[in-house]
């Protein structure tokens, strides 16, 4: 059994460097296993911070990426056919609440809301998951513990958590790192020079200015990293930035424009 | 080594005496400022000015005001100062170039910086061939606009006033002397600090959260004459609260605000009888209100003891403070709200002393009287005279106490509703019988406070066949809206430019439609199965799954007896539930302008017959899918008409009237479309559903009589469509101009547009479009 599980321990450290006082807050809702709820734009370093606690507190995470068609089935398992009939596969989140996992459920509010209400009974005090089909209760491991990432930015007007799902998190708010620590982090991730993260960051900066003027979102801290990866193989700053930061967020001429104008500005 | 103003006298020779006389009272002054060189182009500077022949107040101005610029930025801008002036002189009457000099120290001062001051006289010179005649206003107000402005700021709001007023020189001034509204608003929205409007809401929660019940709050302005309205105040149970403040030391206007509308609310809410300033003097009146102002805190501090920390950072009065009685009383106020805050003078000890004795009394506004009069009466003994106007509390969050002297004509009925407008009007809905009996007023016209509507036409007796309706009804008149209008060009949006004023359409002869419908058989045969498998279905089951959520018996054993027989089962046993909806409204937006009755090239039908027949078998369509749709059209006829349509609504049925509606549609006068897209966009937010579509169809850009920059329209359309975008609104834009492809993809985003290249196919093209964007 505890093969199953092992796969998903995080080995080595992952890079993360706190911001504010996140770290220690995690760690507090940890030892009382509440359920937590992450907030913040895309690329910020969510999914980063809840793997870096998950090897702080060398406990398995397993993650599961929410969307539109996934089904409770998709979550809590369902019966497959083999040699001698069916079997009982369970679901990631049945996996974590058997054997004591960190379940992280990543962009929560993609799954619809029928989806997101199985997790109702993990998050309170009874913090068992009933397998309806199979006739099972599962009482939750000890070390099991729920948590949801969402970006409250992202056509919020559609879709959002029930009132009933938010009030069983407690939440943590994430934002871009401020500018030091961001081009810290940018340098590390990619082994570029810190004048050119800095550079990097500031045309971030300038991105994220125009966020609601033509964009919908900023150039995120990810993005960042994927263009300094760029440019440790040698591609050229200008092109790198085209690549990772201008062309992915903006089908907008003028807006491209202006965001190629920036990145020269930086990088002449 | 002194340099003597003889040294220069070349250069002196030309003014009149009376400035020689000017410049040899200031020498002294200036000779510290200045270095050799720089006095050398301060006299060569007057020197020049005297050359231009405008007269002597513009030298004098010079060789009075130029030593002050360069005492607070350097004295190398007195080069560009005369350089700018000299350059204004062609340009502008003296008096003008005489005020830029007057006022230039003030600038200096407030801008604090060489090269904001260089930007500052270029701004200058470019306004002075934008609006000549403001620059006059402007320069008198100079000092209130740099009170409230960042030099962008009033660029900006400069630039917005000589856009608005460019041929109307009488509001030109208005504006530029801050005599207009517009002028009010445009600088209400470029002022620094905090605005009241931006946290309003904020303010308004937290008071609601507080005390459980709604306080009415309105900004007032800061009054320049008298700064009245820095301070809050309550009057007709309204909280007024100053429209801007500023941050307050470390503490944050919003913090401030918080403070001022918390104290307020506890006046509003513990001061419970009334009283009555009756035999007491203004001296004593000021002590008593300050110990109401710290009795109404310590009895909502004991509620929420948080606001002691609000309250107090706000106080900054120290022991040594002690020249007039304002002082004392602000030491008396921070003393009686802050434990931590020591004063060891006598009476504030009293004060302090008598304030904690009462304790337990603290409900009757009664013990601020008994301890005010009792203090003030000590307060003689200070031999410090009082002055009602001066000797008030500076602490930024108290208001003026008027509501709590007025309180005795209070009326709490009133209070409570307070900021609840009656309806004025009000409408029943009504039978016949009913109508026929109630009693009408002859002389009530539309304001009138009650009127009865009938569903049907209501005949007279003497039945002639002719309605009241027919023969005594006029056109109602829709509320204009006002919408804001982008301007590229000062990248600011002007407030509530565009007024759009909706029209009741004519009905036109249903036949028309009808015949539209027999002569689109064909493709209307063509879209069925389309729009049949649109439709939503409910809950349908997906077979064959391999991963589905529930097993499908009749497969699973299908395969178990596979199995059983030795043969290769099919693993795809599951089955999945798919619940089919349409969650979408649709807006179509028609553009009905003047341009729509052209004939379309080689053909006898004009584009607006097009239009017509496209939307008919469009809504036929959407209809039958069954989404919530409306049919709107605009025109326009300058900025103050923006005239709107409403074929049909999204609650509406699609039946006779919408149809006949747009039977009666035609075409005539402008396209705005910014303010017709905010309209239509401002109908579809109210739709409750997921998506919501708007479908432009127009057949040329935004164009409009009052605007001739080509570009104006459309950075407004394109800005009108994001905003739309950010509330959840996708609009996409079907174009009859074969030359579109230029603009519209820039209004629209890359891929909300067509253009329709053959406008003949625009009937069959528009369904199609429909159910492409929509499955």
């Amino acid at each position: 059994m505890s093969e199953i599980i092992d796969q998903y321990r995080v080995t080595t450290e992952p890079y993360y460097l706190p911001v504010a006082d996140e770290v220690e807050l995690y760690e507090a809702a940890y030892s009382v296993r509440m359920p937590m709820m992450l907030k913040g734009p895309t690329g910020c370093g969510k999914t980063r911070f809840v793997e870096y606690m998950a090897w702080k507190l060398k406990k398995p995470l397993i993650t599961v990426a929410c969307n539109e068609d996934m089904t409770a089935s998709d979550l809590v398992g369902r019966y497959l056919l083999d040699a001698n009939g069916t079997n009982w596969q369970d679901g990631p989140l049945a996996v974590a609440a058997r054997h004591g996992a960190i379940c992280y459920l990543d962009e929560v509010v993609e799954a619809r809301q029928d989806t997101t209400v199985v997790i109702h009974p993990l998050t309170d005090n009874r913090r068992v998951l009933p397998l309806e089909k199979k006739g099972e209760l599962i009482n939750a491991h000890p070390d099991f513990q729920v948590v949801i990432s969402y970006n409250p930015g992202y056509q919020s007007l559609m879709k959002d958590l029930k009132q009933s799902t938010k009030q069983r998190f407690g939440g943590l708010d994430f934002d871009y790192p401020n500018h030091d620590t961001e081009s810290e982090i940018v340098a590390h991730e990619t082994g570029v020079s810190s004048d050119i993260a800095d550079k990097l960051v500031s045309i971030a900066e300038r991105a994220r200015n125009l966020k609601g003027h033509g964009l919908d979102e900023g150039i995120s801290t990810r993005m960042l990293i994927y263009a300094g990866s760029l440019i440790v193989k040698n591609v050229d700053a200008h092109a790198a930035c085209r690549v990772a930061l201008v062309r992915p967020i903006t089908d907008d001429p003028d807006m491209r424009d202006a965001l190629d104008a920036a990145v020269s500005t930086f990088f002449n | 080594m002194s340099i003597s103003l003889d040294d220069y006298k070349e250069l002196l020779e030309n003014l009149e005496p009376e400035s020689v006389a000017l410049l040899q009272n200031v020498w002294p002054e200036a000779v510290k400022i200045f270095s050799p060189r720089g006095l050398d182009n301060y006299l060569k500077g007057a020197s020049a000015l005297n050359g231009l022949g405008r007269g002597r107040g513009l030298v004098d101005c010079w060789i009075d005001e130029t030593p002050i610029v360069a005492k607070e930025i350097g004295e190398d801008i007195v080069g560009d100062l005369a350089t700018t002036v000299l350059s204004l002189s062609s340009r502008t009457s003296g008096a003008v170039i005489e005020l830029v000099l007057a006022t230039a120290p003030t600038a200096a001062k407030r801008l604090g910086d060489a090269e904001l001051f260089q930007n500052y006289l270029q701004f200058l010179n470019v306004l002075i061939a934008q609006a000549p005649r403001g620059v006059r206003p402007m320069l008198d107000k100079l000092d209130v606009l740099f009170g409230q402005l960042t030099l962008g700021g009033l660029r900006r709001w400069a630039l917005w006033g000589a856009h608005a007023h460019r041929t109307d020189y009488e509001e030109q001034i208005n504006y530029f002397s801050l005599s207009s509204k517009e002028s009010l608003a445009v600088l209400q929205k470029e002022r620094k600090g905090t605005l009241f409007v931006d946290v309003q809401r904020r303010i308004n929660m937290y008071m609601r959260a507080l005390w459980a019940r709604d306080f009415f709050m309105k900004p007032t302005s800061g009054d320049f004459e008298n700064r009245e309205g820095y301070k809050p105040f309550i009057e007709s149970y309204f909280i007024h609260l100053p429209d801007a403040y500023d941050n307050y030391g470390d503490v944050s206007a919003t913090e401030v605000y918080r403070a001022a509308a918390a104290h307020t609310a506890a006046h509003l809410v513990e001061t419970k009888q009334p009283i009555s300033a009756e035999s007491l003097n203004p001296m004593q009146m000021a002590v008593i209100s300050v110990i109401e102002d710290a009795r109404v805190e310590e009895l909502s501090i004991r509620r929420f003891p948080g606001l002691r920390k609000t309250w107090a950072s706000l106080h900054t009065a120290t022991p040594d403070m002690n020249a007039s009685m304002g002082d004392y009383l602000n030491r008396l106020a921070r003393a009686l709200l802050d434990p931590d805050y020591q004063d060891d003078d006598s009476w504030i000890t009293e004060g302090k002393m008598l304030f904690a004795a009462a304790q337990d009394q603290l409900d009757s506004y009664q013990i601020s009287w008994d301890i005010g009069v009792q203090l003030s009466h000590r307060f003689k003994d200070k031999q410090i005279p009082f002055n009602a106007r001066t000797d008030i509390q500076t602490a930024p969050y108290r208001d003026d106490n008027r509501y709590f002297w007025e309180f005795e004509e209070f009326d709490f009925n009133k209070s409570l509703t307070a900021g609840y407008d009656e309806p004025k009007q009000l409408r029943k809905h009504v039978s016949v019988m009913e109508l026929a009996n109630v009693v009408e007023v002859e002389s009530a016209g539309d304001d009138a406070q009650e009127i009865c509507v009938m569903d049907t036409e209501f005949f007279p007796y003497e039945d002639m066949g002719i309605s009241y309706n027919e023969s005594e009804g006029k056109e109602p008149i829709s509320p204009p809206y006002h919408y804001s209008e982008w301007d590229y060009q000062i990248q600011l949006e002007r407030p509530d430019w565009a007024t759009v004023q909706e029209k009741r359409a004519k009905m036109g002869d249903i036949q028309l439609i009808d015949e539209i419908a027999t002569q689109y058989k064909r493709e209307i045969a063509r879209m069925k199965f389309l729009l049949d498998a649109m439709q939503p279905q409910g809950v349908r089951r997906i077979r064959k799954l391999e991963d589905g959520d529930e097993i499908d018996i009749n497969a699973a054993i299908r395969s178990m007896i596979e199995m059983r027989m030795g043969m290769q089962p099919d693993p795809r046993i599951m089955m999945r539930s798919v619940r089919k909806i349409r969650d979408i409204s649709v807006m179509v937006l028609l553009d009905l302008s003047e341009s729509t009755n052209d004939k379309v090239a080689g053909q006898e039908f004009t584009v607006l017959d097009l239009t017509r027949e496209a939307t008919v078998l469009l809504a036929n369509a959407i209809d039958k899918v069954g989404d919530p749709f409306a049919i709107h059209g605009f025109c326009s006829d300058g900025r103050h008409d923006v005239e709107y349509y409403r074929y049909k609504d999204f609650d509406q049925p699609y039946n006779e009237i919408p149809k006949a509606k747009l039977a009666g549609m035609t075409g005539q006068l402008s396209t705005r479309m910014g303010s017709a897209i905010r309209h239509a966009a401002h109908y579809l937010k109210l739709q409750k559903s997921a998506k919501k579509l708007m479908l432009v169809i127009t057949d040329g850009e935004p164009a409009d009589i009052d605007v001739r920059d080509p570009q104006y329209l459309r950075h407004d359309t394109k800005k009108a469509v994001e905003e739309a975008a950010r509330s959840g609104v996708i609009t996409f834009c079907m174009s009859l101009d074969p030359r579109a492809d230029q603009y519209v993809s820039r209004i629209f985003g890359e891929r909300n547009y067509m253009v329709v290249d053959h406008v003949e196919r625009l009937p069959e093209k528009l369904p199609v479009l429909y159910a492409g964007l929509t499955r």
